[in-house]
């Protein structure tokens, strides 16, 4: 992979007075221009990749941001997605446009869901103070300050002290244009003793032929004792450049639970980061990522320990077909005061082709004795004891084959909450293996939940990281 | 018509190691043999090669299923056509949910066309059988699975696959003396004429509670005595070093 100069990326046609312009249109206080301000001057003299230890696999050819509309102070979809396509969750939030529907009964109980232009009409000063206290920094990356510099969409969500929202919070996102750019900006802020789950889906809704540039900065803040679980499928056409950067501040007591699930986009690049701020918080990232073609993958996922007896996991695994590559590195840091910490990094890769690359970094960086940190990395192909073992009981190689890269992705997939949503993983999963379009066959994972639900098996597991070998390598260690 | 699994002067290779030397078997649907030998006697090599292992090679003789050579045929394929063989050391293989796979395997292999519903309820009466609780369904094929669960697992999936000819492989090692009762009233119970196995142990202690037909000595690659179940006390008593001495003389 190429050293990327400074210059090989092209930046916005954009100055200070382009923002300070939409941030007058739209309204917004003082105290959110000087915060874009300050992030588009640390966005424009920052590297795509800070850390020196990281920086000569910064790969970012055929990126460039100069050529999109950014601030745009009007934004629809030109389509809204049924009810029925998005699984018919109990409420729907499209960060691209409105929000569609919140029960009645949530905003009764002070659950907050709003785009972030009506959090700053509404609720200005409790939006100031987790703004102003969020975690995603623009310090610390590139296109953290790109995104929190220049966002003209997002959403907020609050939810009140022992507060449970049963049903999850889905965020759509949908690229409808050529040459669009969608910057996003969700903060999410549980209250100690709450409880939420959150659906990020992001779609191409029409056949792109320019190269759509989503960019999607999710800030999450739980208080004492509460409990997020957040999932985010990349389901965008193979013509979109994905930018993501997530980080949690967990809490005292407090849970989260990442699941990802990497399909779509030509080019995308994630950071994510658990900060473990509270005593006896927990936190675990479940991350699956399948490239066909030319797709390509930068990812990390880092855990950073400063308070004691927390415990972190961090699950990668990609699946990499013809031409893809993928760069997957995880840290796990753990302070001097950290004491008691736990930490988990794992990252897997299955090559399927010849010219498929994977590339894993797992690092722990330890500054007490008094904890426990395992990592593990390996590449592999397909197991041909797996495959013959399969094929003793009748299954043929393809047969045994197909189902071996489902279940390569199953555990991720079971964790998230929306039975549509996992079926479509299933059957794009089945799609990028056979190299196929049309129709796919049923999936049997999808036959088998459809028995555990009608055929009254078993209850299935609990969603929410409950699944014995996560409990076990999490609590154990 | 009853089949016949028949091996003929069956040599083969693992990366360039004969491991076995002209091994000679025949077994009949209905019937249970036992193959039992010493360590490093070749007896999951023909367990392998029965079933088409990849890394191993057949440099001479035949199987023959109903006097076809099957040879030529790939693992599934055998399977298909009867063969069935339970692991010493069964694969994990995460993700893959031990309920989903169970169904797998019955429409796949046996064609079978049981609704869903019917097919868990006959499901969940064979793992109640072999001491499994339910929620194993949604877990991961073998993974997490304690040794003695991957071996009752095993036998689960031999009662969806039903084949003609099972050939078990050291099913009772690793097995505490509950566990074995309970394979072996699995496998008692499966008994008929419908179904033969090949039980290959190490030990005797299978065979007290499943009573073979015949007991095979394996040595070197190649079956060195046959006899009834006494035969198989008789190693018990003095263990295999006096066939080997006998060989040796002879």
């Amino acid at each position: 992979m190429s050293v990327l100069q400074k210059t090989d990326l092209r930046l916005p046609k954009l100055n200070e007075d382009d923002i300070r312009r939409y941030s007058k249109e739209m309204n917004e206080p003082e105290w959110l221009l000087e915060s874009r301000l300050k992030s588009f001057e640390l966005f424009r003299k920052l590297q795509p990749e800070i850390s020196p230890l990281f920086q000569k696999y910064a790969d970012l050819s055929g990126v460039s941001l100069d050529s999109y509309e950014y601030l745009r102070t009007s934004r629809k979809s030109s389509v809204t997605p049924t009810f029925e396509e998005l699984g018919n969750p109990n409420f729907v939030v499209q960060a691209g446009g409105n929000v569609l529907r919140v029960p009645q009964e949530l905003l009764e109980k002070g659950v907050i869901i709003e785009t972030i232009q009506e959090a700053l009409e509404r609720h200005q000063e409790l939006f100031k103070r987790v703004f102003l206290n969020k975690v995603v920094k623009s310090e610390s990356d590139k296109f953290a300050a790109f995104a929190n510099a220049l966002f003209d969409t997002g959403v907020f969500v609050y939810v009140p002290r022992n507060t449970t929202l049963e049903e999850p919070i889905s965020l759509v996102y949908l690229t409808d244009r050529t040459n669009s750019a969608m910057v996003s900006h969700t903060i999410i802020y549980l209250e100690p003793n709450s409880f939420a789950a959150v659906v990020e889906e992001g779609y191409s809704i029409s056949k792109d032929t320019g190269k759509p540039l989503v960019s999607v900065l999710t800030d999450i803040q739980l208080e004492d004792a509460s409990r997020l679980a957040f999932s985010s499928f990349n389901g965008f056409s193979k013509d979109v450049r994905s930018f993501s950067n997530k980080k949690a501040r967990v809490g005292r007591d407090s849970t989260m639970n990442w699941t990802f699930a990497y399909m779509g986009s030509a080019f995308t690049r994630g950071r994510l980061e658990n900060i473990m701020a509270g005593q006896g918080g927990s936190a675990d990232d479940i991350e699956v990522l399948f490239g066909d073609g030319d797709q390509r993958f930068d990812m990390a996922s880092d855990i950073t320990f400063v308070s004691t007896n927390s415990t972190g996991a961090v699950y990668v695994k990609a699946a990499l077909k013809d031409s893809a590559r993928a760069l997957s590195r995880g840290v796990v840091k753990i302070t001097e005061n950290a004491k008691k910490s736990s930490a988990f990094l794992s990252i897997h890769s299955m090559l399927l082709s010849r010219n498929a690359v994977a590339d894993a970094i797992p690092t722990l960086e330890i500054d007490n004795n008094d904890v426990k940190a395992t990592h593990s990395a390996a590449v592999e192909q397909i197991d041909e004891e797996k495959v013959f073992y399969l094929g003793t009981k009748g299954l043929d190689e393809e047969t045994s084959k197909r189902l071996i890269i489902l279940a390569f992705f199953e555990k991720a997939v079971e964790r998230i909450p929306s039975p549509s949503l996992r079926m479509k993983i299933r059957s794009l999963v089945e799609h990028k293996w056979r190299g196929s379009v049309g129709e796919p066959p049923k999936v049997e994972e999808d036959i088998f939940e459809w028995a555990l639900q009608f055929g009254k098996v078993s209850p299935i597991s609990d969603i929410f990281g409950t699944h014995y070998k996560y409990r076990t390598t999490v609590e154990k260690k | 018509m009853v089949s016949v699994l028949k091996i003929v002067d069956l040599h083969a290779k693992v990366e360039d190691k004969e491991v076995l030397k002209g091994l000679n078997l025949e077994v009949k649907q209905g019937e249970v043999h036992a193959i039992m030998g010493p360590n490093g006697s070749g007896k999951t090599s023909l367990a392998y090669v029965l079933m088409a292992h990849p890394r191993y090679k057949v440099t001479q003789g035949d199987i023959l299923l109903d006097g076809q050579s099957i040879l030529a045929l790939r693992t599934d394929q055998r399977a298909k056509l009867g063969l069935f063989l339970g692991f010493q050391y069964p694969v994990e293989v995460p993700g893959l949910r031990f309920g989903s796979f169970l169904r797998t395997l019955a429409t796949e292999v046996r064609g079978d066309k049981t609704p869903l519903s019917q097919f868990y309820s006959q499901v969940k009466q064979n793992l109640a059988r072999l001491g499994f609780d339910e929620s194993f369904l949604s877990r991961s094929l073998n993974e997490g699975f304690s040794g003695g669960e991957k071996k009752r697992a095993e036998i689960v999936q031999l009662m969806v696959s039903r084949p003609k000819f099972a050939v078990l492989d050291e099913t009772d090692s690793g097995l505490d003396v509950d566990a074995l009762k309970v394979v072996s009233e699995a496998i008692n119970s499966m008994r008929g004429p419908e179904i033969a196995f090949i039980l290959i142990t190490h030990y005797q202690r299978i065979l007290k509670y499943v009573r073979p037909d015949v007991v095979h000595i394996l040595v070197d690659g190649r079956i060195v005595k046959s006899g009834d179940y006494s035969l198989a006390e008789e190693i018990e008593r003095k263990g295999y070093e006096s066939i080997k001495e006998a060989m040796t003389n002879a």
